[in-house]
């Protein structure tokens, strides 16, 4: 049947319908598929890498807030700290949410208390059109770590 | 000239399968890495467990008996290994680490020749994107160590 029909016709028709198929799919499957492929791998590991700068920043401020001498102190450098390492994770615009919280809540420098610091930040999602609106362009994260002030410290 | 004609209609669609079958392979491998690495987060989180129960531990397990037994000099102090163990549990129920890795364990080892104590957590933690042929589920360990030394 096949070759039948492949005699009705000259040799070019069959070549004909098929010049040029190979670059068109390409180009339309390429773009349908590896395209928002490789935009869903870049939001992925831009909100891996947030996420764990995130994390490490919180384990820095909380350490950084135990060993200070003071609370306002330790405030200052629990910042600082947090900053420091979403800097050194790639994320330049960082401008982490610090806050610390102790039980016995107080002076949170007293022997035996336990210090929670929790840093919130929000990483940009990568090539996002703004026309959704400036809340969903962002990925909000957030992590604390929560270390006790020693008992055999020098508060003098 | 019949038999070529019949050969290139036979190949129709092999860049889509081509195309198709890459990206197959693209998504799994994007996966793999998707999932490692978000079982490396959850160590992160699991290890800032390990280093705060190491610190509780250590600051519970010294009970101060140096104090009154011998004086503080530059020596760490005297830990023990119970009431470190103690102090663990009530950090790890405290911060919620129980609630966040469910299946968690602990160990607590008091190293008594170097007077430190060291905390190991381990947890199975679920996979977020399922592949196949690779498990649904990893455990992650954690470990944290920690000793009391008197300010010089």
């Amino acid at each position: 049947m096949r070759l039948n029909q492949a005699r009705r016709h000259p040799p070019h028709w069959h070549t004909r319908d098929e010049q040029g198929t190979a670059l068109v799919e390409l180009t339309w499957l390429g773009l349908l598929l590896l395209l928002p492929l490789v935009w869903v791998v870049t939001a992925v590991f831009a909100v891996q890498q947030g996420a764990f700068a995130t994390a490490g920043a919180a384990r820095s401020a909380a350490r950084a807030f135990s060993l200070a001498d003071d609370d306002s102190q330790g405030r200052a450098r629990a910042r600082a700290a947090a900053v420091r390492v979403m800097v050194d994770q790639g994320i330049e615009s960082a401008d982490p949410d610090v806050t610390v919280t102790c039980v016995p809540s107080g002076n949170c420098h007293l022997p035996g208390t336990m210090i929670t610091v929790r840093v919130k930040s929000r990483v940009d999602l990568p090539l996002f059109p703004r026309l959704f609106g400036e809340q969903h362009t962002s990925f909000a994260l957030d992590s604390n770590h929560t270390v006790p002030i020693g008992r055999y410290r020098d508060f003098g | 000239m019949t038999r070529q004609s019949c050969h290139r209609r036979d190949e129709t669609g092999q860049t889509m399968l081509l195309i198709v079958g890459l990206a197959v392979v693209l998504m799994t491998a994007v996966a793999v890495v998707v999932n490692a690495s978000a079982a490396y987060l959850d160590r992160q989180a699991l290890d800032s467990f390990a280093d705060g129960a190491a610190l509780a531990a250590a600051d519970g397990g010294a009970q101060g008996n140096d104090v009154y037994s011998g004086g503080l000099d530059d020596e760490r102090l005297e830990l023990f290994e119970q009431t470190a163990r103690d102090a663990v549990d009530a950090y790890l129920v405290s911060t919620g680490a129980a609630d966040e890795f469910p299946g968690l364990r602990r160990s607590v080892q008091v190293d008594l020749a170097t007077q430190s104590v060291r905390v190991r957590v381990s947890a199975p933690v679920e996979l977020p994107l399922s592949v196949p042929g690779t498990p649904s589920s990893a455990t992650i360990t954690a470990t944290g160590a920690a000793a009391v030394s008197p300010d010089p």
